[in-house]
């Protein structure tokens, strides 16, 4: 529908944002390539929609400078910006109709009736609600509400998209056929998106990047698979997906890490420079956990203090070297009840070794 | 970079046309104020008075700061610079302009007044393309001209009460104790004493009455709640001592109820033995504490009722229930949940009255007698032979000191404990009934109040209709056919006239600004917003004899000279009633989506066209319901206008206390009843077009009389 104009990137150097005496934003470097759509992830509070309106120009830094393309819009207003954001709350005016919020944008620039009206309807059947136009906004659904805020943020073909938890007031079942739709208008129209979610598996679904974040600093950027299969910190471990965060032993051997947790040795592929060796912390995923009887093979040793089985797999939770490890074992392997006395059997797919200490994420 | 460049084209546009708006205004507007104001001078003064024309240099200081700017020879430097350059020599031009003024006591007038507008207008472009508030032209500009605003007419004048006390104005001396010699002098320690005495008596009385109302109200019975809401709303259409002059009427020395007792036990009386000289003398005990006291509770009565309505409707019924549940008796549950949960909105009704009663001038002044309190104080030493200035100073700024601090004590003690607000929906249930004897003494007190507001405003509507109540009640028209049918320039016509003229102009004008205001300071962050709080604040809490005090002491001479003019009460009134335009504003934005106008301004609209498609629509209510109240309170205004008002400009009110200070009871209670009469209908065609509920909120919200 909309031509894939020369999109641009975004850029931001050295951000920081205070309110009052907080520091919300903390001097962030961040890059979001053209036509991706990169999404901003980490817990509420973190400074997410903080980062999206300084992007916007609804904030102003309070240092640094905000780049669109090769244009520097620090200093710009909102409505100069070439942006469109799409609200948490959708933000959809309640005295005007469907068509009329939709074709808001267009009216603010003069577009010619007839003209506005025909691009109205085509943004309108590009979200699938043709002929909604007339209707007031009270008269959507939650999920048509959405719909019509992603029309209306379409229909000026912005150099930006920004996306504030779109999905938050959905629920479960729409919220997974709407975020590959807009994955799908993005993927069209390869508009620069940025994306914000606190929710992981929306994260990893729909981007091509993802910025985790962390109490207003950036605490890894990645592509979603990277994030899990390499996270640079106990908190990225534990935000993306479970994680065990366990104390091992890291060497490096040539082109290999071979890691010690309680005996066993697991030797990993990973051996990125900038790695730890000795005493240091690992994440070890759950899935990644077979449960052995005791004395079978060379590994932590544990007591099973409670399972659940939850139809797929089962669930265990095991005290292992005076901490708690979770492990969740397929369908269809031996069953082991509570007391019993068993050797994790690690897949070293599954460990990561940081590069950084950090808290894990609450 | 194509929008950073089109975006700059655009401000130096707009930068060149303020420039030449000001030059215009220099070239055929008069640029000195005039004598007599702008629409009764002649032809050739108002030519006179053209800028260019005038033998003085001081017009051609910001003629020639704008020619520059016009031109911006510094137009090819780095943008950053550029505007500093604009923003600084625009601010700094109207800083000069009315120091200059000032010293050489030039009267600035309309062309003036466009300059300065034209500068401002050209800093604030400039100052938003530096990045102040986000960039936006129109907002900085809007902000800009509030911060103008509230200094000129608020800070400004409370200055020169402040300067007049401190500096002996004859000998041009600094006198730093001459403050603390006033408050030591006899009399002031007395009137701050009778007025905090008064005030919290009244407040206390205030409370109560409009706690049992509130409660019956929503509580009881439905079937008198229409009359209870007339009841509730006729004090607010009230001009503030018509009230007075009713209890004159019926308790005054040759009152209904003195009459009444004479007739039974004075001299020759019913009850009185044949020959005996009777054990009743004619009393003026109406004139004193009592009497104001009594006028007070009257008055302000259905404000406390109004916000404790308010805040009743916001308790959720599911709380009660809870409590219910858990077997606790009716009355236990009023004890323990209903009343704790009101608790902060009783003591903002008690703070709420206490102010109003301080700053009451009307009512003590009619029955006061000699118990002087401070607004009368005021008063009084400025009219007549003693014109002591300073002292009405010193008085106004301890009645200023004490109501500032109420009110800060009522909006940040007040404003965070209130837990009410923070339960939000109620979601469905039943409020539950009083227990039967609260509700039966409830009863007693409501009708009773019923009966005697039915009685004192049947007695302002009789009073208007027999020849000399108390003395003779034969039924006549002379008193209205005096002020209505001697033809439009006599009688109250003129008052009348004038005052629904001014009121008119000044309505629209309060919401506007009032929500403006609101606005900025609820949506936007800027540097100087504790500016304008500040000034917000202050017009919430000052009394009108403060500010008619102020006025003509700071705009009876240059720069800003507007003693005598209808201007200077229009101004009073904008600025009087701002609160009421302040908090209607603040309560609709809270109930509108800041994200909404955000939206708007991603989709590429400016803050202008933001607040024309998006705002105002969306507010439309409550800028109505602002106007209607801003006009009834203009209506009603008497303590700041009487410092202002001239023969030639007299209102409504200041004409009727001229016809009680001449004994003419009969005409002023007939003017009165029309003035009310005129007020009853403007508020109820209104409500009837806004809808009900939402006008008796915003009554609870503007609160208060003139
Ligand atoms: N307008 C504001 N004034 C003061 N603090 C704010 C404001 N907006 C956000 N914050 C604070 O900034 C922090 C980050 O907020 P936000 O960016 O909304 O987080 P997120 O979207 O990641 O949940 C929070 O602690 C919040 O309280
Ligand atoms: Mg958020």
């Amino acid at each position: 529908m909309i031509a894939t104009a020369a999109s641009v990137g975004i850029r931001l150097q050295g951000v920081t944002k205070v309110f009052d005496t907080n520091t919300v934003i903390d001097n962030i470097d961040l890059t979001i390539r053209s036509g991706s759509l990169t999404t901003l992830l980490g817990p509420s509070g973190c400074g997410k929609t903080t980062i999206l309106r300084l992007i916007a120009g609804l904030e102003t830094a309070t240092s640094g400078q905000i780049w669109i393309g090769d244009q520097d819009v620090t200093a710009l207003s909102a409505s100069h910006r070439d942006v469109a954001m799409v609200f948490q709350s959708y933000a959809l005016f309640p005295h005007m109709t469907v068509g009329e919020n939709v074709g808001y944008g267009l009216k603010v620039q003069n577009v010619p009736r007839a003209e506005r009206d025909e691009r109205v309807a085509k943004a309108l059947a590009d979200v699938g609600l043709a002929g909604f136009g007339p209707r007031y906004i009270d008269q959507m659904s939650g999920g048509q509400q959405q719909r019509v805020a992603v029309a209306r943020a379409l229909i000026l073909q912005p150099k930006v998209m920004l996306f504030d938890e779109p999905l938050s007031n959905l629920d479960t079942k729409l919220r997974r056929s709407m975020r590959e739709d807009i994955r799908e208008l993005q993927q069209k129209t390869g508009i620069t998106s940025v994306y914000v979610t606190h929710d992981q598996s929306e994260a990893l679904a729909v981007s091509d990047e993802v910025v985790v974040m962390d109490a207003g600093r950036i605490a890894q950027i990645g592509t979603p698979e990277d994030l899990y299969r390499r996270p640079g910190s106990a908190f990225v471990a534990t935000f993306m997906g479970e994680a065990n965060i366990l104390d091992a032993t890291v060497e490096r051997q040539g082109a290999t890490l071979v890691v010690g947790i309680g005996g066993a040795r697991l030797e990993l592929a990973d051996a990125r420079p900038g790695l730890p060796e000795g005493e240091a912390q690992v994440a070890v995923r759950p899935e990644s956990i077979r449960l052995v009887a005791e004395g079978r093979v060379q590994g932590p040793a544990g007591t099973v203090k409670a399972c659940a089985y939850v139809g797929a797999a089962t669930e265990y939770e095991i005290e292992c070297a005076g901490a708690g490890v979770f492990a969740i074992v397929p369908a269809g392997q031996p069953v082991f009840g509570p007391g019993s006395r068993v050797t994790l059997a690690i897949d070293p797919v599954g460990v990561a070794v940081f590069a950084e200490t950090g808290r894990p994420a609450a | 970079m194509i929008i950073s460049t089109s975006d700059s084209a655009r401000t130096e546009r707009a930068i060149l046309a303020w420039s030449l708006a000001g030059l215009a205004a220099f070239a055929v507007l008069p640029w000195r104020a005039l004598d007599y104001g702008l629409f009764d001078a002649l032809p050739s003064e108002l030519w006179d008075a053209v800028g260019w024309r005038v033998a003085d240099w001081l017009p051609w200081l910001p003629t020639v700061v704008l020619a520059v700017l016009a031109v911006r020879p510094w137009r090819a430097a780095a943008p950053a610079l550029a505007y500093r350059i604009d923003a600084a020599l625009g601010g700094a031009a109207i800083l000069a302009l009315l120091a200059g003024a000032k010293i050489w006591g030039v009267p600035l007038g309309l062309a003036a007044a466009i300059q300065i507008t034209a500068l401002g207008a050209i800093a604030a472009l400039a100052a938003a393309r530096l990045g102040y508030v986000q960039g936006d032209g129109f907002m900085t500009g809007s902000i800009l001209l509030i911060a103008g605003l509230i200094a000129a007419f608020i800070l400004f004048p409370l200055s020169t009460i402040l300067i007049r006390v401190v500096v002996d104005f004859k000998t041009g001396e600094f006198t730093p104790f001459r403050f603390f010699e006033i408050v030591m002098s006899p009399g002031f320690g007395r009137a701050l004493w009778n007025s905090l005495v008064l005030a919290i008596a009244v407040a206390v009385s205030t409370t109560i009455l409009g706690l049992v109302f509130a409660l019956y109200a929503t509580r009881a019975t439905a079937r008198f709640r229409g009359l209870i809401r007339i009841f509730s709303i006729l004090p607010i259409i009230t001009p503030p001592f018509v009230v007075g002059l009713a209890l004159i009427l019926i308790f005054g020395r040759s009152g209904t109820i003195n009459d009444g007792l004479l007739a039974l036990f004075g001299s020759g009386g019913l009850l009185v033995p044949e020959g005996g000289s009777g054990w009743f003398q004619r009393s003026g005990y109406i004139y004193g504490f009592w009497g104001i006291f009594l006028a007070q509770t009257l008055a302000f009565t259905p404000v406390s009722y109004l916000v404790l309505h308010g805040l009743f409707g916001t308790i959720s019924p599911s709380l009660e229930e809870a409590s219910l549940t858990m077997r606790a008796s009716d009355w236990q549950t009023l004890r323990h949940v209903t009343f704790p949960l009101l608790r902060p909105g009783i003591a903002n009704a008690f703070l709420l009255s206490v102010i109003e009663s301080l700053a009451d001038f009307g009512n003590p002044l009619i029955l006061g007698g000699d118990y002087d309190v401070l607004s009368t104080e005021i008063y009084f030493s400025i009219v007549g032979a003693r014109l002591d200035y300073a002292r009405a100073g010193a008085l106004g700024l301890t009645l200023l000191a004490v109501s500032l601090a109420i009110f800060v004590i009522q909006n940040r003690w007040i404003g965070r404990k209130s837990y009410v607000t923070v339960t939000g929906k109620g979601g469905g249930g039943h409020l539950m009934p009083l227990p039967s004897w609260m509700q039966n003494s409830c009863g007693v007190v409501v009708y009773a109040w019923i009966a005697f507001t039915a009685v004192l405003y049947g007695s302002i509507f009789m009073g208007g209709l027999v020849a000399n109540w108390g003395a003779d009640y034969t039924p006549t028209f002379t008193h209205h056919a005096e002020l209505w049918a001697a033809g439009l320039n006599y009688g109250g016509w003129p008052s009348y006239l004038n005052t629904l003229k001014l009121a008119l102009i000044a309505a629209p004008l309060t919401a506007v600004l009032g929500i403006l205001i609101a606005y900025v300071t609820t949506r936007k962050r800027f540097v100087g917003r504790g500016l304008v709080d500040f000034g917000a604040m202050l017009s919430f809490a000052i009394p009108g004899t403060v500010m008619g005090v102020s006025y003509i002491l700071a705009f009876n001479v240059p720069p800003i000279q507007l003693t005598g003019t209808a201007l200077i009460l229009v101004v009073s009134f904008i600025f009087r009633n701002m609160p009421v335009g302040i908090r209607t504003g603040v309560s609709a934005l809270s109930q509108i989506d800041k994200s909404l106008e955000e939206a708007s301004l991603t989709q590429r609209a400016g803050s202008l066209r933001t607040i024309i498609s998006v705002v105002l629509p969306l507010l439309r209510p409550a800028i109505i319901s602002a106007s209607v109240y801003s006009f009834i309170r203009a209506m009603t205004a008497f303590s700041a206008v009487i410092f202002l008002v001239t023969a030639q400009t007299n209102v409504a009110t200041t004409y009727i206390l001229a016809r009680v200070e001449r004994g003419n009871y009969g005409v002023a209670v007939a003017y009165g009843s029309v003035l009310i009469l005129t007020m009853l209908i403007v508020s109820m065609l209104i409500d009837h077009f806004v809808g009900r509920s939402r006008v008796q909120r915003r009554v609870a919200l503007a609160g208060g009389n003139a």
